[in-house]
């Protein structure tokens, strides 16, 4: 299902951010993930077009390109850190009028997700999807699933040679979204901010390091505030249901019980593998504002 | 027997800080029945730091440790090892068999398959509020029972904090990143090697594994799936498992943890080794 989505533009003191909207109703705000430590993938708000096609009926969408992607400008390293990324929500909620906000955070987006529950409020919910690098990962295990990945990376080869790893079933994927990440990958705006990161790399890293053990701590003692959940694809190569169930139990125990959805077809990419049953678990985020418990979800819903 | 403690070199953050005290607990029960080495590893404690950058690896604290044992020269080993302790005791034990006799492995989540919780419970330890604070907060959070925290050991901690080798291993760690960008990509490959190779059963010597079973950060079951991977292979390995005990039994239960070491050691010795 497309969804029709217009292009908004947001002005910041830290230049502009790009971001694709549409419906009306209660605010979702869907973050992509591989933007603060370059990812697998690149990640422009276009990828969750059809998520959005299947909440825009209901609910205000709008998929913002974190800082430093897509079509959004990042003036320095600190921007494309999960601090920056946090800024940004703040901005766009500001600019566009949404009010209180659903988060969707895809993969690494999860952190700014989590720690923006705390320090905005207007943040009522907060959904992972796929949350694999913010597992805690003990001595930083080696995952090998894309070791070999064919260089250069930026090629279409590479870009579908990876996105067929990542998934569970290759269904979900066709030429206009390898056109997609082909020409985000190789945007002259992409290489800058590329270079920008490359530049500040052990910088982004240790921050991103040093804001994932204070969310830990946070959550191992307070638990979360708002409604959580966690949507997992039990084929995900990079990391495993097990530990994904890990984190689970990490964000459990404070006053709000988060839950956790397993789809055993999908991979790294459940909003595009199953969109529906994402859709599904959305809705119920955003209308019981309380949080369900935890249970699996099965096929039936995708 | 030589025991190798847990931690490693740099900033009490990344586990930083340690050193041999930390087996004062057992050290005089220990030594009544046997010959007993301790020793600061390298940028902890009063060992010097490494020299080079390159040398800031769980790679290099292993070969200083077979160094350690070649310059002893004291024929075959008991080498013991505490949670890090416990991967570099392994990890020389399968370098160099003819070095060692028997091998202990305490509460070591980074030998075990699966993940750690360190990462997890100690999150944060550096704003638990001043360092003497700080240091007693992440032991406390060690330990099954805060009661076993003493202050000598907390004091010791603090003052290793400013002993010369520590102090120049933290500064150049972080003038080049070396935790993030050598330490800890090493260890992960380096450690799925050893896995492969106990997998493989290449840990041809008597093997004990001792747990706390209410480790926060290194949970028992890791040290089970240890056991049952190791044990599949090597007819001599034992698990031994404390209850109301954290990542330290021999701070914890030291009278315990001598008793069972020591009947592990005598039953390698009554085997012939």
């Amino acid at each position: 299902m497309a969804a029709e989505l217009r292009e908004t533009w947001v002005e910041t003191a830290a230049g502009g951010l790009r971001a694709l909207e549409a419906g009306d109703g209660p605010a979702v705000v869907l973050l992509h993930g591989s933007g603060t430590r370059g990812g697998p993938l690149p990640g422009p708000a276009d990828l969750w077009r059809p998520l959005a096609g299947r909440l825009s009926g209901e609910h205000r969408v709008v998929a913002l390109d974190l800082p430093g992607v897509g079509g959004s400008a990042a003036d320095e390293p600190r921007r494309l850190s999960s601090a920056g990324a946090i800024e940004a929500v703040g901005e766009v909620l500001t600019k566009l009028g949404l009010g209180d906000a659903h988060l969707v955070a895809h993969d690494e987006a999860g952190l700014a997700a989590l720690e923006a529950t705390r320090s905005d409020p207007r943040i009522v919910s907060c959904t992972l999807i796929a949350p694999a690098a913010i597992i805690p990962a003990g001595d930083r295990q080696m995952n090998l699933a894309l070791i070999n990945r064919p260089k250069p990376h930026l090629a279409r080869r590479s870009l579908v040679w990876t996105a067929r790893r990542l998934v569970g079933d290759e269904l979900c994927l066709d030429a206009d979204l390898f056109d997609l990440l082909e020409r985000e990958a190789n945007s002259p705006h992409s290489r800058v901010v590329m270079e920008m990161r490359a530049g500040a790399r052990a910088q982004i890293e240790l921050t991103e390091a040093r804001a994932l053990t204070a969310l830990y701590a946070r959550v191992r003692d307070e638990g979360v505030t708002v409604p959580v959940a966690i949507i997992w694809g039990v084929r995900d190569p990079l990391s495993s249901f097990e530990r994904a169930m890990l984190l689970h139990t990490l964000l459990s125990g404070g006053a709000c019980p988060p839950s956790i959805h397993a789809m055993a077809r999908c991979g790294h990419l459940p909003h595009l593998e199953a969109p529906a049953a994402c859709a599904a678990i959305i809705r119920g985020q955003v209308r019981a504002g309380v949080p369900s418990p935890s249970h699996v979800v099965g096929e039936a819903l995708a | 027997m030589v025991l190798v403690y847990g931690g490693n070199f740099g900033p009490p953050e990344f586990g930083g800080g340690d050193g041999a005290n930390q087996w004062d607990s057992c050290f005089e029960l220990l030594s009544a029945s046997s010959r007993v080495i301790v020793y600061d590893k390298p940028g902890m404690g009063w060992t010097e730091a490494p020299k080079r950058d390159a040398d800031y690896s769980m790679a290099f604290v292993v070969s200083h440790l077979i160094s350690l044992l070649e310059a002893l020269d004291c024929g075959p080993v008991g080498l013991v090892g505490h949670s890090r302790g416990g991967y570099i005791a392994t990890r020389a034990t399968l370098l160099r068999q003819d070095l060692v006799r028997s091998l202990t492995v305490i509460n070591s989540g980074t030998l075990s398959p699966g993940v750690g919780t360190n990462a997890v419970a100690l999150a944060d330890v550096a704003h638990q509020g001043d360092q003497r604070a700080a240091i007693r907060w992440s032991l406390e959070t060690y330990v099954y029972s805060p009661t076993s925290v003493d202050t000598s050991w907390v004091d010791t901690n603090i003052v290793l904090l400013d002993a010369p080798g520590h102090l120049e291993a933290v500064e150049r760690i972080e003038a080049g990143n070396l935790l993030l960008d050598r330490f800890y990509p090493e260890l992960a490959r380096d450690k799925r090697e050893t896995l492969t190779w106990l997998a493989e059963g290449r840990l041809q010597r008597p093997t004990q594994i001792v747990w706390g079973r209410d480790d926060r950060t290194a949970p028992v079951g890791l040290g089970r799936e240890l056991f049952e991977g190791l044990a599949g292979h090597e007819p001599r390995t034992r698990f031994d498992v404390i209850d109301a005990c954290g990542h330290f039994p021999y701070r914890e239960h030291p009278e315990w943890f001598v008793s069972c070491l020591t009947s592990f050691l005598e039953e390698v010795a009554r085997d012939g080794g």
